[in-house]
């Protein structure tokens, strides 16, 4: 994939990003709870991932994150060596990290979501 | 030793360890104000990024039922855990209010439009319009300490 | 600029110059202090040649025109990247001036260092107006025609002098070669923006690729030490705004 696609996809997750941390945070700390100690309470937590704006919203933030941050990862790591090979490596380990990331994730968000 | 000669010294060994090399680009000349910014841009990234990395892990631990959550939850509610989760809004705040800055200055003209290099030259990329940006996000960066201090600590205004 | 008063500046002024000959095997890397007699208007391009002539005749450094355009002095002095020649002891506001070979590139000698990397780099981007009807033997019918605005549009970074200070001061060219550089991005988008040229097609692979122009991290420090106005951090954001825009289909 070409650098500038990669880039313009970043330009995309950063927004939501934003805006998603932003709320996170918000929520974790005054938004719909009452100090950040309740926000730490079971039920409060779990509310949050049955509730399906709430979940989405735990989605989108898990995808943006990950992606964003393991870009970062891989532009800091390019710049340490050159050639095809390092660029491979580099890029296996960043989509490994990914999959680990995204996969624990999404099976909280579902699993949660879903009832247990 | 000739004349004219005042003393020869010895040049210290210069370790060229990838710690080593980020390090001395930080801190050799010419100082000025964005390179600093990326530096700090880019521990605060590193920093998040380590952060999430274990927060995906932890807040897993939901669907494992109230006792695991709550149980995890009593050890990581403690002040050092605090100053921990203090840093991570602090450090959230600057790298997404400095990142607006380097996404403002890569899409839009803020960054300058090219002119004739009449001397003295102005040097537009490194101009007051997005330096007020890097201060405003060192503002916002020291209101969320504030912010953060008082929801972490749960106190009371 | 902090020029100091004839009073402030001492009569002799403290020399202070790497000294390495990697091609010995014995030779260890060394500051060696010279003291040089102060004269208005003294850069330090002058007083490492007067070293050279009444001290030292091995001081391996290079210039050429020494008036700030063949780009041939560059050294960090007093750990920035300058050119010696447009450098006056005078500014510095130090007793002791020091002088070293150029960060990111080999030492060949002293405060001379090695440029093939940093023209190869250079090459890579075709730096040269590339015509789709061009070979060396087209027959030329006319000149090729541009308004004023048109070569407003890049001239000030034909500007570049190739002196190496940027990619000397690039912390991202500082953690490791496989970055094009300021340099030769800038002069990238300098043939870009040129509307006599045809070569988008040749060089887009090169400036979009992982070391190239989105590797830049906006330190800016290579617009903070060139010395010809040609603001390498300007072009190379100009130049990401090009690629993306070309990308999505536009021109």
């Amino acid at each position: 994939m070409k650098e500038s696609t990669l880039q313009l996809v970043n330009y995309l997750v950063i927004i939501a990003l934003l805006v998603t941390l932003a709320l996170h945070l918000a929520m974790q700390g005054f938004l719909g709870v009452s100090g950040y100690e309740n926000a730490l309470e079971y039920n409060t937590a779990l509310a949050r991932y049955r509730e399906p704006l709430s979940a989405s919203l735990l989605t989108v933030l898990l995808v943006a994150a990950t992606y964003h941050g393991l870009f970062g990862l891989r532009n800091i790591l390019l710049e340490v060596r050159s050639g095809p090979r390092w660029n491979a490596l580099v890029t296996g380990c960043v989509l490994v990290l990914a999959i680990a990331m995204l996969g624990w994730g999404f099976r909280t968000i579902v699993v949660a979501f879903g009832g247990f | 030793m000739a004349e004219g000669v005042v003393s020869v010294e010895k040049t210290r060994e210069r370790k060229d360890n990838l710690v080593s090399k980020q390090w001395r680009w930080a801190l050799r000349r010419p100082m000025n104000l964005e390179k600093l910014a990326l530096l700090v841009q880019r521990v605060s990234g590193v920093g998040l990024l380590l952060y999430f990395f274990f927060h995906i892990f932890v807040t897993g631990s939901i669907t494992s039922g109230e006792q695991a959550w709550s149980g995890l939850m009593g050890i990581l509610f403690n002040p050092v855990a605090h100053i921990g989760e203090l840093l991570v809004v602090v450090g959230a705040t600057f790298h997404g209010v400095n990142g607006i800055r380097v996404m403002v200055l890569e899409l839009t003209s803020l960054v300058g439009r090219p002119l004739r290099p009449d001397y003295p030259y102005k040097t537009q990329s490194l101009g007051k319009g997005q330096q007020t940006i890097l201060y405003t996000a060192v503002i916002m960066a020291s209101l969320s300490t504030i912010a953060g201090i008082v929801i972490l600590w749960g106190l009371s205004l | 600029m902090q020029i100091q008063t004839e009073a402030a500046v001492p009569k002799t002024i403290r020399l202070r110059v790497y000294r390495h000959n990697p091609n010995l095997p014995a030779d260890e890397p060394r500051m060696v202090t010279y003291a040089v007699p102060y004269k208005k208007g003294l850069t330090v391009l002058d007083a490492l040649l007067w070293a050279k002539e009444h001290i030292d005749p091995g001081l391996a450094f290079r210039y050429s025109c020494r008036m700030g355009i063949c780009g041939s002095c560059g050294m960090l002095v007093n750990g920035k990247p300058s050119l010696g020649c447009e450098t006056q002891v005078a500014e510095l506001g130090t007793e002791v001036v020091e002088v070293a070979p150029l960060t990111n590139y080999p030492v060949v000698r002293d405060v001379a260092t090695d440029f093939t990397d940093f023209f190869s780099h250079h090459n890579r981007v075709k730096p040269y107006l590339i015509r789709k009807d061009n070979g060396d033997f087209t027959h030329v019918e006319k000149e090729l025609l541009q308004t004023e605005e048109q070569m407003l549009e890049y001239y000030q970074f034909a500007m570049c002098i190739m002196c190496g200070l940027c990619d000397s001061a690039c912390p991202i060219v500082g953690m490791g070669r496989a970055y094009l550089g300021p340099q030769d991005l800038a002069q990238a988008y300098r043939f870009t923006a040129d509307t006599r040229d045809q070569g988008w097609s040749d060089r887009a692979d090169v400036v979009d690729s992982p070391h190239g122009c989105f590797r830049c991290e906006l330190a800016g420090s290579c617009s903070a030490v060139c010395p010809k106005g040609v603001d390498p951090a300007l072009g190379i954001q100009l130049l990401k705004r090009v690629v993306m825009r070309r990308r999505l289909g536009g021109k």
